[in-house]
């Protein structure tokens, strides 16, 4: 009863937190020290290497960049007009802050907090781990009280969504240690589930002393009959139980519980993984801050400053050392706010710089001297081609239901033809040929793009913009988030006059059609 | 309301049958593990004769059970024991070999057949075992191993052959992993509907999807030039790729239209059926690996109502694939796989099930060089544990890559740089070729 209580009580203060973000957000839009020393990092090291760094990104730019990292989507048309219009000086810290306190912000993080949780397959009770997440992030949960509490989590799965982090991995305690390891710590311990890591110092042992912090917990299904008499879970219950162990295979002996400084848990079985979650959690553990720090900033920067994500250890030392540990420190000194970390580095001109390179960076992968290009996921992919296709509009004048659905099976494909059912966050959308088939002959994009076909995007710009000129920019707003160089409208300008077409309008549909499938669409720049 | 409990003593929410896979783990773990060490040594001038034989297999199909079918009620049966149930075992065109009676197509053709019946594989849970048997790897999170399907494609893929190397038919498996996107299966998800965005949309036609394809390229060589530009080609070639797809004329190997309806009903008119008749189609045609799978092998209750119901779709299309590709004298260039992603327990449970059960189970082969008529190993009377020839998932791997030529020591590099042998741990099971 308490728990329910506690739940409703937890969705009131969520929504009130989304104003106040907002809100505070508004207020105090301006650039913090660690902003600061984050790019004085960067730029003393891209000095001492003799890197001249790219300029600043231009505001269509970074607009695009910053929702698609942030909302997961490009921008829709009214928001680069009105943000090109915009002649703010802190334009860009204030869009920092709106988009940080959206909705949509919410959804794309809820996505990919899930995704790095539990994958991106079809995994028990994700339903309920979705929502917790999604209320989690809208009331800025701390980082470290977030991990605990999927660490921890205990209670109806219905009242405590947080338990399908645990469900996901049928509380397998191998699984479970495979997983904590390598997305709280970055440390790549799950080869040392078969065997002593080959180049680390972890030990099969090491693997199993973490795994049995997981080996007292249970789960019980509870079902109900529906009204065909079918029986149905209604409900999975997690708690603790007094007993539990895990064995090195071939071992006689079970493996205790001890953390990876090597200090045995002597306490309670039933407060075990509470324990974990402390040691984990802790501002002893430098990894945990470390881990986190390095995923965000990758995910931002293109470029981890240890790559793979996992490989912290002897084998991939990081890139910029002081800076990592830096920002980790500053980022356990704020409290764990992931929101104030991504501000730090999306404030900073490193974050800021344009993906162009100049003469004297195209070869540097490692110093930020340019933003780096990054291929869309297939989710970002989606979600931008739905807002350059219009299709949300379309939905409106036809029967929503059946576009609904379209929808869904198009996401379904888009997340296949990318997707491993493995937990790789950087995989990309980088074009495959059942990719291709659907951009050249799908209707996603020749509905839309078919200017007889009333309601359609081309058909509605045509109508609206009477100019070539005007005509050309619009597509390239809808699709790349700019208006169309001189040199661009002169190119459009040559294929319309040269083209033998008799329908007069189809060179807009071509134009459409190129620039949704160009590079700069598929790529956030 | 009533309540399930699960300890965590048991490694698997449906657990197998645990005193069972103790013994035979600790059978295989300890004496037995060394004692294939040793064989493997032993063997090596014999195996080493036969990776010199030129390899005769320039296709695969895998027929995937997802779920993990039976294999008493199927390969290895028990009949009459207290394990066997309630179907009889019935001869078959191989001399000494049995099936169950609900393959009486299948048994007419077991002088095609090489029946493995030990297959061990310790992964009992369905993801982990289905990754394994897809990619010849446990899972680690950390490595993205390619499906057979792509290491396939990119050992054998013909650069200038239209229809992709890798297809999937009725579910999706697991993607190329670092051998590249260029390498996942292509999915057709209903063998019997007309494939989507095959076909130009009103309006397009083959000059006009060039032009297109022209200004595009104009278009982003700015933006390229200023940035990495390792991908436009290959983004380029992927949409040439596809553009020789939509014209090709071996893309009417998708439509099963073409083929008379009594070959089309010999087949079975169901998913699987008609996924297995295109699958000839296509490795007519030059695909090198296609898999189709069928669901619904997850047998915890109610098993032998339900495997009768399957088998009563696999039994047809599994023979009128065998039959069908060597009355066109194509099998001994197609290896033929069948299998799930691991067996399903002995002992019957009280729901009239059977449990998974990774510990001793079948594979079936055919064409491609395999000799067909024959059993490799065996379990004992009661199906419990393998007695003779265990066979891993890694020897499976290196089986089938020799009959495709592809050598399986070969090292490629992981996302990390870490270098990745096509199959680890694993030898030829000589005696499918024997």
């Amino acid at each position: 009863m308490r728990i329910i209580q506690r739940t409703r009580e937890f969705r009131i203060i969520s929504l009130a937190a989304i104003t106040l973000l907002a809100f505070g957000a508004a207020v105090e839009a301006r650039i913090s020290t660690s902003t600061k020393h984050l790019d004085e990092y960067i730029n003393t090291t891209l000095k001492e290497e003799g890197i001249k760094p790219s300029k600043r990104s231009k505001d269509a730019e970074f607009l695009r960049r910053v929702h698609l990292d942030l909302n997961g989507k490009i921008p829709s048309v009214e928001e680069v007009v009105r943000f090109l219009d915009d002649g703010s000086k802190n334009k860009r810290e204030k869009k920092i802050d709106e988009l940080l306190g959206s909705e949509p912000f919410l959804d794309n993080w809820t996505r990919i907090w899930v995704n790095w949780l539990v994958g991106r397959g079809n995994s028990d009770r994700r339903f309920e781990l979705t929502n917790w997440v999604r209320e989690a992030l809208a009331r800025n949960l701390t980082y470290d009280r977030f991990v605990a509490a999927l660490i921890t989590a205990d209670g109806k799965i219905t009242e405590n969504g947080a338990g399908g982090f645990l469900l996901r991995y049928d509380l397998s305690p191998i699984d479970l240690t495979a997983q904590t390891s390598r997305l709280f710590l970055g440390l790549p311990m799950q080869c040392a589930q078969c065997h002593d890591h080959k180049s680390e110092e972890w030990l099969q042992e090491d693997f199993y002393s973490i795994a049995a912090f997981f080996a007292t917990t249970e789960y019980e299904r509870i079902y109900e009959k529906d009204e065909n008499g079918e029986e149905e879970e209604i409900d999975v219950v997690l708690r603790n139980i007094p007993r539990g162990s895990v064995y090195i295979p071939d071992a006689e002996q079970e493996t205790p519980p001890r953390f990876l400084d090597g200090e045995r848990y002597k306490g309670s079985p039933m407060l075990r993984r509470r324990a974990l979650s402390e040691w984990l959690t802790s501002k002893e553990n430098p990894y945990f801050r470390r881990a986190i720090v390095n995923r965000i900033w990758a995910h931002f920067m293109g470029k981890g400053f240890v790559e793979p994500l996992d490989g912290f250890g002897e084998e991939y030392p990081p890139t910029h050392p002081e800076l990592l540990d830096w920002l980790a420190d500053d980022f356990a000194a704020h409290n764990y706010d992931l929101r104030y970390l991504m501000r730090t580095i999306l404030n900073s001109q490193t974050y800021q710089r344009t993906s162009a390179a100049n003469k004297h960076n195209a070869d540097d992968e490692t110093h930020y001297s340019h933003a780096y290009v990054k291929p869309l996921n297939a989710e970002q992919f989606f979600y931008s081609m739905i807002e350059a296709t219009g299709f949300d509009r379309l939905q409106k004048r036809r029967d929503r239901g059946a576009l609904e659905h379209m929808k869904r099976r198009y996401l379904e494909r888009f997340i296949f033809l990318l997707a491993n059912g493995e937990m790789e966050e950087l995989e990309a959308f980088n074009g495959t040929v059942p990719q291709a088939l659907m951009m050249i002959n799908g209707p996603l994009v020749n509905d839309s793009g078919d200017h007889k076909a009333r309601g359609s995007l081309i058909n509605d710009i045509l109508k609206r913009w009477r100019t070539t000129a005007d005509r050309v920019d619009q597509i390239y707003l809808r699709t790349l988030s700019r208006p169309a160089t001189a040199s661009e409208q002169s190119y459009f300008k040559r294929y319309e006059d040269t083209s033998l077409y008799r329908d007069k309008e189809l060179p807009y549909e071509d134009l459409y059609w190129a620039l949704l499938n160009s590079a700069e669409f598929s790529l956030n720049h | 309301m009533n309540t399930q409990l699960w300890f965590p003593e048991n490694k698997s929410p449906e657990p197998y049958d645990k005193d069972m896979s103790r013994r035979s783990f600790l059978k295989f773990g300890t004496s037995s593990f060394l004692g294939m060490i040793a064989m493997q040594h032993l063997q090596l001038p014999a195996l080493s004769a036969i990776d010199a034989l030129p390899s005769q297999a320039e296709h695969c199909i895998v027929l995937f059970m997802n779920g993990g079918p039976s294999q008493l009620d199927t390969f290895d049966p028990k009949a009459g024991t207290a394990n066997g149930g309630p179907f009889k075992a019935i001869s078959t065109s191989a001399k000494g070999i049995e099936f169950s009676e609900n393959l009486p197509l299948l048994a007419e053709q077991a002088h095609h057949l090489s029946i493995i019946r030990s297959m061990v594989s310790g992964e009992g849970n369905h993801e982990r075992a289905r990754f394994l048997l897809h990619t010849g790897y446990a899972p680690t999170g950390s490595v993205s191993h390619p499906t057979l399907g792509s290491i396939a494609s990119y050992y054998m893929d013909d650069e200038d052959f239209e229809l992709p190397s890798c297809v999937n038919i009725n579910s999706p498996t697991f993607t190329g992993g670092f051998l590249g996107a260029a390498h996942d299966p292509f999915l057709v998800s209903n063998p019997m509907e007309p494939l989507e965005d095959l076909k130009y949309p009103p309006q397009m036609d083959r000059h006009r999807f060039r032009q297109r394809l022209r200004m595009l390229k104009d278009l982003e060589k700015d933006f390229l030039k200023k940035r990495d530009t390792r991908s436009t080609e290959a983004h380029q070639a992927i949409y040439k790729k596809a553009d020789k797809l939509i014209n090709s004329p071996h893309a009417k190997a998708f439509s099963l239209n073409e083929e008379p309806i009594t070959l089309r009903e010999s087949y079975g008119m169901n998913q699987f059926g008609q996924g297995c008749l295109m699958a000839r189609r296509l490795v007519e045609a030059g695909v090198k690996f296609v898999e189709v799978s069928l669901d619904g092998w997850d047998t915890h209750s109610n098993n032998f109502e339900s495997v009768k119901n399957l088998l009563s779709v696999v039994d047809p299309a599994f023979s009128a694939l065998v039959k069908d590709l060597a009355d066109r004298e194509i099998l001994d260039k197609t290896v033929v796989l069948w299998l799930g992603e691991f067996g399903r327990t002995p002992r019957i449970n009280e729901n009239d099930g059977r449990d998974h059960y990774p510990n001793g189970w079948s594979a079936v082969l055919a064409g491609g060089g395999v000799r067909g008529g024959q059993a490799v190993g065996a379990t004992d009377a009661d199906g419990i544990e393998v007695v003779n020839r265990p066979v891993s998932v890694p020897d499976l791997f290196a089986s089938l890559c020799f009959a495709l030529g592809i050598d399986y020591h070969t090292e490629n590099y992981s996302r990390m740089g870490r270098p990745i042998r096509v199959v680890d741990n694993g030898a030829v099971v000589k005696e499918l070729f024997a």
